[in-house]
């Protein structure tokens, strides 16, 4: 079959997750920043920095202000889906689960 | 056109939903093309609550696919990201039964409610919105 196109993203095994606000993170305003689309599909290949500029382009915050978390462990930006699912979730059934915080941008 | 198709393979596409997902499941169906993501247009009609007939007159142009359940389990067992024995507990290994697929693109996303964002690392830090299928 016609191998140059098959490296594309779009036929990468696709990864689950489920993306949640840090409840520790949740201010007075506990609507600010809330995901309305919590439930997020993506290559596997896409690394944490992806997810974290898709989610700031969502959320309108600039992207120093954004972690994405797993059990309170801050995750490296060039993680891939992949190494976080077999490293982290492996055996379990999706959706991986996942937090991110804002931080205020006064904090920086 | 072929232009957004080579547009769109630089670009990671990030699904969003409200609902949790359907299983999607990377599969190859035919030799003549390599593996592909795909919904179990079951999964899809129960979600839009429509009846496989309903589905097939009101987008006829979406091609549905058919496939063994045995080929399907081979193939989706051998998966790393599917290690947990509930996800595919409901298929039998050497059933001969066939098993319809819908093919995991940007318009099946809409249609489902979803919204796709699209990542385009050539252009740094912009982020559009995917409106195409």
């Amino acid at each position: 079959f016609d191998h140059s196109k098959a490296h594309y993203y779009r036929y990468d095994e696709q990864i689950s997750l489920c993306l949640e606000r840090q409840s520790s993170s949740v201010g007075k305003d506990k609507n600010k920043f809330t995901l309305q689309q919590k439930y997020v599909r993506c290559s596997s290949r896409a690394e944490v920095r992806h997810l974290k500029r898709v989610l700031c382009h969502k959320l309108h915050v600039d992207r120093h202000q954004v972690q994405i978390l797993f059990n309170n462990e801050s995750l490296p930006d060039h993680m891939t889906m992949k190494q976080l699912w077999l490293s982290r979730w492996f055996g379990k059934s999706p959706p991986l689960v996942l937090h991110f915080s804002i931080k205020d941008k006064r904090g920086r | 056109t072929d232009e957004e198709e080579e547009d769109f393979k630089e670009v990671f596409a990030f699904e969003f939903s409200d609902r949790p997902l359907l299983p999607c499941y990377n599969i190859q169906v035919s030799l003549s093309q390599g593996p592909r993501n795909w919904l179990l247009l079951s999964d899809v009609l129960k979600r839009l609550k429509m009846t496989s007939r309903g589905f097939r007159c009101s987008f006829s142009h979406i091609e549905v696919v058919t496939i063994t359940e045995a080929e399907f389990y081979k193939q989706a067992s051998l998966s790393q990201l599917l290690t947990c024995p509930e996800d595919l507990e409901a298929f039998v290994p050497d059933s001969k039964e066939l098993l319809d697929l819908v093919e995991f693109t940007g318009e099946v996303v809409r249609l489902l409610g979803s919204t796709l964002e699209c990542l385009d690392e050539k252009r740094g830090a912009a982020t559009v919105s995917l409106d195409r299928s």
